[in-house]
Order: C-alpha cells, then sequence, then structure tokens
C-alpha cells in the first residue's frame, strides 16, 4: 500500500542526470572537432532521443494525442527540462517548445554522421543544447542532493 | 604533480563509498534466508558497484563523479531491504503463503518479504529500478553484460515489522500482489484507444474549468500548466487504479479475509478523504465498497451470513453478523462520492476510472483464476477449524483422525478472522472477553496452521512427482 514511486522517482533522476552529464561532455567534444567514439555516437542517440522525447511531449500536452504510445517517457523527459528551459535566455515567451526542441534533436542525430566541420547554425544548435543538458544536470543534481541531505535536524531527514 | 585535486579527492572518495557499501553486503550474505532472492539482489548489486569502481577510475568528469555518490548513497537505502529479510525475522509462512500464490501466477519472478520499521505494507520489483539507475551510468554492452545473468523480477515485498506475527493482517499481501497485474492491465490499456479518450476528456473538462488561468498564459508557462494537468490526471487516475485493482485481487485471493483486514487498516482513517499527493490513494470507504461488491458478487457474503449458529463457537456468528452490518452501513454511506466532486483533476479522473475498473476487474480475474479463494471453503471448512481453534489446536486440518484432511490455508485465516473478530471465549460455562494474550495465541495457532498446511501440500506434491 505503499510508496513505490520514490525509487522510481530517484531511478529516473540518476538516469537522466547520468545522459546529461555524458551529452554535456560529448557535445563539447564535437564542438571542439575532437573525433567521437563508438561510446560517444551511442550517448548522441540517446540525447537526441530524450530531446525528442521533450518534443513529443510538449506536443502530448497540447494536442491529448498519444498515437498509441505510452505516455511515461515523453512526461518524465518534459518534467525534468521544464524548469531547466525556463532559465534559458535563448528562448523566447512564444517560442513553439515543441519544434524548437524538435530541431535540436534532429541536429543531434546528424552529428554523428557528419564528415566535415559544424556550420555556424549547426554550432549554435549544439552549444545551446549543451546549455540544456548542462541545466538539466544541474536541476537533477540539486533535487538529488535534497533527497540525500547528510546533515539534517530530525530524524526524519 | 598537483598538491590536491578535487577530482582525485572524489575518485579516492567514491571508491571508499563502494568498498565500504561491498563490505556492508557481504557481512549480510551468509544470513538464513527463508529464499534464494536476497543473495541474488546481492550479487547483481555487487556486480554493479565492482563496474562502477572501474568507472570511477577510468572517469575525470567531475559531473559524473558525483552522481556515482549519489548512486551509491541511493544503493545504500537498498540494505535495509536485505538487512532483516532473514529467517529470524521473517516467519517462513508469510513467504511461504506468497510463493504459494506467485510460484503459480507468476514462476519467474523471485521473491524477498523483509519486516520494515515503518507501518507500511508495499511491494517493488527492484529488477527495473536497479536497470533505471544505471542504464546510462554506463554503456549499453556494460549495462546489458551485467544484468543478463538476473531472472526478470526481484520482488521486494514488506510488511510492518510490529505485525509481523499477525498473520491475519497478513491477508493485505493479496493487495501486493495485486500491484503487478494492475501494472500489467495499465501497460495494455495505456496502448487502447481508450485511453486516450479518457485522457482527452478528462483532461479538456479540467482545462475547461481552469480556462481563465489558461488564457493567460502563453510559451513555456502554458506548456507547464497542461503538462501539470495530463501528468496530474493520468498520476490520479493510475494510482486509483492500482490500489482499486488491488484491493479487488486481494478479495479475489483472499476471500473476506481481505475485508477484515482493510477494516482493520482502515478503522483509524477519515473514510472519505480525497486522494492526495503524492500517492493519491482513493478514499478508503469506496475501497471497502469495493471489495465488498466482490465479495458479495462471489457469495462470500450470503455464505457467512448462512454459516449454522449451533456449529460455531459461542459468540463467533453474532459478533460477526454485526461486523458485517457494521461494514454495511459504512459502504452504503455515499460522502466519499461527494468529496470527489469537489476537485475538477479528482473529479475527472475517478469518472475515468469508474468507467474501466470493470474491464480491470474482469482481467484480474483471469490473471488469478489458478489462485482465486473458493467461497465453498466457508461452509465445508471453517466451521470446523472454529472449533479447532477454540480447543486451542492449530487450524490446520479438518475431519476426525484417520480420516483427516489437510485444510486450505485461505480457510485457516478466515477461521481466524471469525474467532478473534468474536473476541470472546468459554472459562468456567460463562461467556467471557478475550485478553489479548488469547489474541496473540489465535495469531500463533494459525501461523502454524499455515505453515504445516503449505509444508504438507508440498510434500503431497513431491510424493506425486515420485509417482509415490
Amino acid at each position: 500500500m505503499s510508496a513505490r514511486h520514490l525509487y522510481s522517482l530517484e531511478a529516473e533522476e540518476l538516469n537522466y542526470g547520468f545522459l546529461a552529464v555524458k551529452a554535456k561532455a560529448v557535445l563539447s567534444k564535437s564542438l571542439n572537432d575532437e573525433a567521437l567514439t563508438d561510446s560517444d555516437h551511442e550517448v548522441l542517440q540517446n540525447a537526441a532521443k530524450f530531446l525528442s522525447n521533450i518534443s513529443e511531449g510538449a506536443r502530448l500536452v497540447e494536442t491529448k494525442e498519444l498515437h498509441g504510445h505510452k505516455s511515461d517517457d515523453r512526461l518524465a523527459a518534459l518534467s525534468v527540462a521544464l524548469d531547466p528551459l525556463s532559465g534559458l535566455q535563448s528562448i523566447s515567451e512564444d517560442e513553439d517548445i515543441a519544434d524548437f526542441i524538435g530541431q535540436l534533436s534532429a541536429e543531434l542525430g546528424t552529428v554523428s554522421t557528419r564528415q566535415a566541420s559544424h556550420s555556424p547554425e549547426s554550432k549554435d544548435k549544439l552549444k545551446l543544447a549543451a546549455d540544456i543538458f548542462g541545466g538539466i544536470y544541474n536541476y537533477l543534481n540539486s533535487s538529488l542532493s535534497e533527497k540525500h541531505r547528510v546533515l539534517t535536524n530530525s530524524f526524519d531527514g | 604533480m598537483a598538491a590536491f585535486s578535487e577530482i582525485s579527492y572524489l575518485k579516492r572518495r567514491n571508491q571508499t563509498l563502494i568498498l565500504g557499501l561491498r563490505k556492508r553486503f557481504d557481512e549480510i550474505y551468509s544470513s538464513d534466508f527463508p529464499t534464494s532472492t536476497p543473495s541474488l539482489i546481492i550479487d547483481l548489486i555487487r556486480d554493479i558497484l565492482v563496474e562502477l569502481s572501474n568507472q570511477v577510475e577510468s572517469s575525470s568528469d567531475e559531473d559524473y563523479l558525483i552522481l556515482v555518490s549519489r548512486l551509491v548513497q541511493s544503493f545504500g537505502g537498498f540494505l535495509e531491504f536485505v538487512d532483516n529479510a532473514h529467517t529470524d525475522q521473517t516467519p517462513r509462512a508469510l513467504v511461504q503463503i506468497l510463493e504459494d500464490i506467485l510460484g503459480t501466477i507468476d514462476p519467474n519472478s523471485n521473491l524477498l518479504a523483509w519486516p520494515q520499521a515503518k507501518y507500511n505494507y508495499s511491494i517493488l520489483d527492484i529488477l527495473p529500478v536497479l536497470k533505471r539507475m544505471t542504464e546510462n551510468a554506463f554503456n549499453k554492452s556494460t549495462h546489458d553484460q551485467i544484468f543478463h545473468k538476473y531472472p526478470d523480477a526481484l520482488k521486494l515485498i514488506s510488511f510492518p515489522r510490529t505485525e509481523r506475527d499477525n498473520i491475519l493482517l497478513h491477508s493485505v499481501f493479496g493487495h501486493e500482489i495485486g500491484h503487478p497485474i494492475a501494472d500489467d492491465f495499465l501497460a495494455i490499456y495505456e496502448l487502447d484507444p481508450g485511453f486516450q479518450r479518457g485522457l482527452k476528456t478528462a483532461s479538456l473538462n479540467v482545462e475547461k474549468d481552469l480556462q481563465a488561468k489558461i488564457s493567460k498564459l502563453s510559451g513555456l508557462s502554458l506548456v507547464q500548466f497542461r503538462k501539470d494537468i495530463v501528468d496530474g490526471l493520468i498520476k490520479i487516475f493510475k494510482r486509483g487504479m492500482q490500489e482499486l485493482i488491488s484491493d479487488s485481487v486481494s478479495a479475489m485471493i483472499f476471500g473476506p479475509s481481505a475485508m477484515f483486514a482493510l477494516y482493520d487498516i482502515f478503522i483509524a482513517d477519515d473514510l472519505d478523504a480525497i486522494p492526495m499527493a503524492p500517492e493519491f490513494y482513493p478514499p478508503s470507504r469506496m475501497r471497502l465498497r469495493i471489495v465488498n461488491e466482490i465479495l458479495t458478487g462471489s457469495g462470500y457474503i450470503a455464505a457467512l451470513k448462512k454459516l449454522d449458529k449451533n456449529q460455531l463457537p459461542q459468540g463467533v456468528y453474532d459478533s460477526n453478523t454485526e461486523l458485517l452490518k457494521q461494514l454495511e452501513a459504512i459502504i452504503n454511506v455515499t460522502d466519499d462520492k461527494g468529496e470527489l466532486n469537489k476537485s475538477p483533476f479528482i473529479r475527472e479522473a475517478y469518472n475515468w476510472i469508474e468507467a474501466v475498473l470493470p474491464e480491470a476487474i474482469e482481467f484480474a480475474k483471469k490473471e488469478i483464476e489458478k489462485v482465486a479463494c473458493s467461497v465453498s471453503l466457508v461452509k465445508e471448512e471453517v466451521p470446523e477449524l472454529l472449533t479447532r481453534l477454540n480447543l486451542g489446536l492449530p487450524p490446520n486440518e479438518i475431519g476426525v483422525f484417520p480420516e483427516t484432511q489437510v485444510a486450505n490455508w485461505r480457510s485457516a485465516i478466515l477461521a481466524g478472522w471469525l474467532y478473534r473478530n468474536a473476541a470472546q471465549k468459554i472459562v468456567n460455562g460463562h461467556l467471557v472477553d478475550m485478553s489479548i494474550k488469547d489474541i496473540e495465541t489465535i495469531h500463533t495457532l494459525v501461523l502454524r496452521a499455515v505453515e504445516y498446511i503449505i509444508l504438507s501440500n508440498d510434500y503431497a506434491e513431491h510424493l506425486k512427482n515420485k509417482g509415490g
């Protein structure tokens, strides 16, 4: 009769936290034109999928259409991204968030197949994606820190 | 070489944490557990910790190292699952009941029962949690390599340690076993067009109620507001369904014992409290009503009322008839329904639940068919088992030696409830109130009976398989 969600919530935060840390690091490598490893490409694919989930999550809450897919991943991705996104200057108040994040996801998807250096427009998008992942890491790390307070003033933690 | 490096410090700190946690799990490993699941969980966590140690060694990313320390701290919380899962703290009968049920409906799952200090029953499949926690900490091939050795499910079922020896209350295990069944139903239903229709109707109705606020929002604030509506509705809907399906499963597996256990748990509750974050439990009155509907529909309530008063120990029939009347009076009040209408979120989510719940209960019925309680036990076994309890004997068999027959453990628990509900016994020809010691004795006798019944059944199965 249970508190199952506490463990599941923490698992989500750690899962997205590790993804954000790794995505930020790989994007930084890519922006510096460093060669990417197989493992880096795997991270980029996961990061693109995560951004795509945020985009689809934003569309879902607007249209209430699920298109035969489960809502969990899309709503979870949107939930962890909204706070960090609101801190970004480059997103205007009337921006269509679903389109905006959808474009970043597509850009990440093409990085792994690109041979030449990034175009200036592509670099801007990748920098923005790196900022978003940085913001998500900070947000999740704060939340996890709150859950794991070591010095508390009561037995409840 | 720098005199101090924060990265090196973090690495050493993480390695110390990992080593400390490994040692704590090692200390528990050799305990006497009723099943092999605790050892499996410890093996898996040890495997993850070994790989984390490798990653810490090769990483120089400060943020990654910080998250590893958070992950190891989280794993530390899992110590409590296995710490008291040994036989000194977890009676074998509890695990035997759970294995008897789960082994039939979900043979691939592994089970661990543990007493927790918190007054709470719960179930958690730890495997998906561990997988999710570490999914992005490792690359895919390393992650797959760790998990492929382990079974499909590692289910942890906890019970309040205070009630460890109260086998009657553990009828609530039926509810916990219902949770995975509820999750299976919801996983299928979420892909059904009916889910989208339900969500859309509920969301648009809530948005209509909140139109004044919505018209002032745009961009990210509007997305956030709508996300809260959709997310909130799905949460309230799913949590309500999970609890109500699980309650129904409990009644299907344990029969009237499930209702007596819920009454015991809810007696101190505000029966009409509306679902509240973060757990969004349905009102207790609604839960009792649904369990009662299942029991009435299956004939249990009628069977209890039809018991021959003269065949039962004195006081048992009258007390239980009064208790059933009290329960009827509780469920006939509909204040809970009125309360649900006070919030647009709760109202819409519960309209949605009302439309889908009958289909979910039918689904659950099929899933637990092989372990369902049978109404015939009430008449065929319970009266004799009550007589045994009245004589101070474990309610494990019916008949007279040598023509005895092992009873069903569900009947033993139900007899225990009926006898305890009466809370009266004959002393020197007079009916007197039972002492608390007498009630403890009922728990002990029923616990022994359940252990005996399940061992007898296992032995009979063993002989059958041997061709004996």
